[in-house]
């Protein structure tokens, strides 16, 4: 036994654990100030999600390059197995360490992994230093790591090789590193061998636990946060995550989150366990166009940063929050300390978030979709928003017309709601004040109601849902608009009111079973409609249609004349994303002869928005690319006649762009929903 | 600075007017919002007394349902209430409107007296001008621009094809037009704190006033509804030939070539 190692390494590894305790107390300390949350309940799904994302890296593999960080991490795992007989065996030479130390199978695994890791570090490198991917930041954070993990890998191949080239052990028989290593070193005396095998030891050891205590002062706390993140992450899905506020709380002050204190720690802990892989921001349809949105750049700088700073100086003075309840203690502050007093006074919304960047997403989801780490962007906006909208009623004057539209006229168009059932005239679609008793609802929604392009599709589901027998009334002027807009541009109170309205007029029908050609209203009367008391089976159109094509309920005419036409098909964002419905409309546009249905390049889960989500329908599009010209050039690159569309704002969005972008009228490419299509056919 | 509002709760106005069996304006199943150019004096009620300090108080005549109209007035920032509510108000005019009004005011005080240049449904823009009138105080009305210096108003006000600027002493009325400023939308903060705030109700006679006060000075004799616009109608052909056809029918069914 070296005594004298065992006392320097004892020594420094009690001030690696105490350096690393401090800096990671100091953020668990942080994170304790914001507000509760309730995650705890089914650890067995968690637990699951846990296997699947973290150990077993699925979102990471869903593109070529996740498999370098497959391997990165399965490496790490390794890496830190092999410490534990090299350090043992280190300090006590006489010993081997129990189970790894003497099993030439795990030498080789590790040996194997701990090259791969290099060959991908490598990889990695060039790819963020020459290829230059702009979702990848090039910091010396992400260098430094690259750089302690190599050599924490080499100095030990270099120790364990010169061991091997002293003295062949029977459990490295495979290490193939270890013998490369100890054949360059093939003719060395013992003494230098000696030296060189305990001089890279000690190397090893200092780079190691810098490591460490390197982890929970940089952003590669990531390593450590991701863990809990992912186990604690949201097991409702995608289209049910936005929280439902208790507004009838008398206690409650402050609406929505103006303060970074207010945030949960769920919300915040999102921004620890980034990762900074950029996969949020490569298809997030702000960011490219050019609005100050960066889902990346929201989470791991602009909310981190502030966190960090904000919450250090919180802690500080022992403050809790910064809200009114602590006037007096900040006044005080601001006398004898203004520079604390500006950091804890920083602005959220304004001097950290931007306001425009608030209201440029159009909740596509596509970020948490793509997120590795399962973070949760969209929440956090919602939330800014609500303090804009409900606190400060700062928000846009055209929403403001629009808002207003929904309280008169309970629609954004604000056209007369007695007129909602307009366009059914003549089909004898009939109304649930006169026979209620019918299998299905059909929820039309504002759009497929008012607006001239999708009364169309309301029209031709009417006479495709007749066709087919099925048994279905409208609510007419009745109904009134489901508040999905409502809810994502933070006016909670305003949406609440509307569902409380609908759910009361529905549930008196007894209404079960809703088909709704809209996929904003499917998705927030099938998933958000259950926190009031609204639970109902909502199936959009084009499943329901496909269905009854399935059971032969309906048959289509496929006699006669149909040109050939070229569609390329759009995924909605709340059709497919949040619903995960990628197959059904794809399937009816597959039944009309002649048709050749082809792919965008971003497509399914990875498709672009058309820009009219989160209420963005409703506001002017001042900064940047306009997002649906972006999303008409996609479909222009496959010189197809027909943009298939699926939702009604994606139908005008596109509509508008392709106008917009075409200058030969003659030539415009239409927009058409697959019921449009398969009305023809019956 | 005493501020005071006059509004109106008046149909939406998108609403589609229909008349009942006995010809009178059915309000059943309509939509009931403040009288947009109300909204107007409700803003400038409200930055005046952020610019001066005070208070403002929102008047107005009308059943239970009008309270909903004053409640959104105070989630703008509005302080306090008084409703007049009396079944005799159904069966006046605008004369005894003002009547009403006038005793209301009388019981409190007031430097300035908003109110919109007319109400969207009758039309009529009298009720402020005869209030003015009673009150024997100035008035100015379709108003786009107001400063105030002491008990000094000027005032810029709409005319036909231009503006003219005038000055008055207060108190005086105030009637708003578009073009003032832009009335804010009531923040979800402020509709919680507007559901304490002060709503006063009083009847005819706890201001000390009878249905004779009131009798009408006129009498609605009729009211009718506008025929419906008829679908257009569209003409095919050559431009040449098409415009050859439109002026035929212009000049044979339409008669007014
Ligand atoms: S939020 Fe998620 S997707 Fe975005 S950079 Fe961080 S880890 Fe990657
Ligand atoms: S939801 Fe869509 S628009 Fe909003 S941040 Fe995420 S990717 Fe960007």
């Amino acid at each position: 036994m070296h005594l004298s190692w065992l006392i320097i390494f004892t020594i420094m590894l009690v001030i690696a654990v105490v350096a690393f305790s401090y800096a990671l107390n100091k953020k668990i300390r942080i994170l304790a100030l914001s507000v509760k949350e309730e995650r705890y309940d089914n650890p067995a799904t968690r637990f699951k999600n846990f296997v699947v994302q973290v150990l077993g890296q699925k979102k990471m593999l869903n593109e070529p390059y996740g498999v370098v960080h497959f391997i990165i991490f399965w490496g790490f795992i390794f890496i830190v197995l092999g410490e534990l007989p090299l350090i043992f065996e280190g300090l006590f030479p006489d010993y081997s360490f129990f189970f790894l130390g003497t099993n030439p199978y795990f030498y080789m695994i590790k040996d194997t992994m701990t090259a791969l890791v290099v060959i991908g570090l490598f990889g990695g490198a060039y790819r963020r230093w020459v290829l230059k991917p702009v979702r990848l930041s090039r910091t010396p954070e992400a260098a430094i790591i690259v750089i302690l993990v190599i050599g924490v890998i080499v100095t030990e191949w270099i120790s364990s090789g010169a061991k091997v080239a002293l003295e062949p052990d029977a459990a490295y028989s495979l290490a193939f590193m270890y013998h490369a290593f100890a054949s360059m070193f093939s003719g060395y005396s013992t003494e230098t061998l000696m030296a060189i095998r305990d001089s890279f030891w000690w190397i090893h050891m200092v780079i190691l636990l810098g490591f460490l205590v390197y982890i929970p002062n940089s952003k590669h706390m990531h390593l450590l946060a991701v863990h809990p993140n992912v186990y604690f992450s949201s097991l409702k899905p995608i289209g049910a995550q936005i929280t439902t506020m208790d507004l009838e709380d008398e206690e409650l002050t402050e609406l929505g989150v103006a303060r970074i204190e207010s945030f949960t720690w769920k919300q915040l802990l999102d921004s620890f366990a980034c990762g900074e892989c950029g996969r949020c921001m490569s298809n997030c349809p702000a960011t490219l166009s050019g609005k100050p949105l960066n889902p990346k750049q929201l989470l791991s700088h602009e909310l981190k940063d502030h966190l960090l700073e904000k919450g250090a100086m919180m802690n500080k003075y022992g403050l809790k929050s910064t809200g009114e309840d602590n006037e007096e203690e900040l006044a005080k502050i601001a006398e004898s300390n203004p520079e604390d007093y500006a950091i804890l006074m920083k602005k959220l919304i304004g001097d950290v978030v931007a306001e425009d960047e608030i209201w440029a997403c159009t909740t596509c989801m596509s970020c948490q979709v793509q997120c590795p780490v399962s973070n949760e962007h969209v929440n956090k906006i919602i939330d800014m928003r609500r303090s804009l909208v409900m606190m400060d009623s700062n928000f846009a004057p055209e929403l403001q017309t629009t808002f207003r539209n929904v309280e008169n006229n309970f629609n954004p168009w604000g056209v007369e709601y007695s007129e909602r059932a307009n366009w059914a005239a003549g089909l004898d679609v009939g109304l649930m004040s006169e026979n209620s008793d019918v299998e299905y609802l059909y929820w039309v929604g504002c759009a497929g109601s008012f607006d001239a392009r999708a009364q169309k599709v309301s029209i031709s589901v009417a006479k495709i849902l007749k066709a087919a027998g099925v048994k279905f009334a409208i609510l007419g002027s009745e109904e009134k608009c489901c508040g999905d807009f409502i809810r994502r541009t933070g006016n909670e109170f305003m949406y609440q009111t509307m569902v409380a309205e609908n759910v009361e007029l529905l549930n008196g029908y007894k209404v079960k079973k809703i088909i709704a050609a809209c996929p904003h209203c499917l998705n927030t009367l099938k998933n958000e409609y259950p926190d009031f008391g609204g639970n109902y089976e909502v199936i959009h159109h084009t499943q329901l249609i496909e269905e009854l094509i399935k059971d032969g309920k309906l048959v289509l005419n496929t006699a006669g004349e149909y040109e050939p036409q070229r569609i390329v098909y759009h995924d909605s964002c709340y059709l497919g994303r949040y619903q995960q419905e990628y197959k059904a409309p794809r399937a009816l546009f597959n039944m009309v002869p002649g048709v050749e249905l082809v792919e965008m390049d971003r497509n399914h889960d990875k498709s672009f928005c058309c820009g009219a989500g989160g209420g963005r329908m409703w506001m002017e599009e001042h900064i940047g690319e306009r997002i649906n010209n972006m999303r008409v050039e996609q479909a222009f690159d496959k010189n197809a006649e027909v943009i298939g569309a699926n939702c009604p704002f994606c139908i005008t969005m596109l509509e508008d762009g392709v106008k917009d972008k075409t200058a030969d009228s003659e030539k415009m490419v239409r927009v058409v929903d697959p019921a449009e299509l398969i009305a023809k056919m019956i | 600075m005493n501020i005071v509002v006059c509004i109106k709760q008046t149909f939406n106005t998108e609403a589609k007017i229909v008349l009942d069996s006995n010809g009178k304006i059915e309000d059943k199943g309509v939509n009931l919002i403040i009288n947009p150019y109300d909204e107007y004096a409700i803003e400038e009620g409200i930055k005046l007394k952020e610019k001066f300090g005070g208070s403002v108080t929102v008047v107005s005549m009308g059943g239970t349902t009008v309270q909903a109209a004053m409640r959104t007035s105070m989630a703008m920032g509005i302080d306090k209430g008084i409703l007049i509510s009396d079944p005799a108000l159904e069966n006046t005019d605008e004369h005894g409107r003002a009547v009403v009004l006038a005793k209301a005011l009388s019981t409190i005080p007031y430097d300035i007296i908003l109110s919109g240049r007319m109400a969207i449904d009758d039309c009529s823009s009298q009720l402020a001008i005869r209030l003015a009138e009673i009150l024997n105080i100035p008035s100015v009305s379709s108003v786009i621009k107001l400063e105030i210096e002491g008990t000094q108003a000027t005032i810029t006000k709409e005319i036909d094809g231009g503006t003219k600027i005038v000055e008055v002493a207060l108190p005086a009325v105030i009637t708003t037009t578009k073009g003032l400023n832009e009335p804010r939308y009531p923040s979800v903060a402020g509709i919680m704190k507007s559901k304490k705030k002060e709503l006063k109700i009083v009847t005819l006679a706890e201001l000390g006033l009878s249905s004779e006060d009131l009798t009408p000075k006129m009498n609605v004799v009729k009211h009718s509804i506008p025929d419906a616009r008829k679908a257009g109608q569209k003409i095919a052909g050559e431009p040449a030939q098409a415009a050859q056809e439109l002026a035929r029918l212009l000049r044979e069914e339409a008669k007014i070539l």
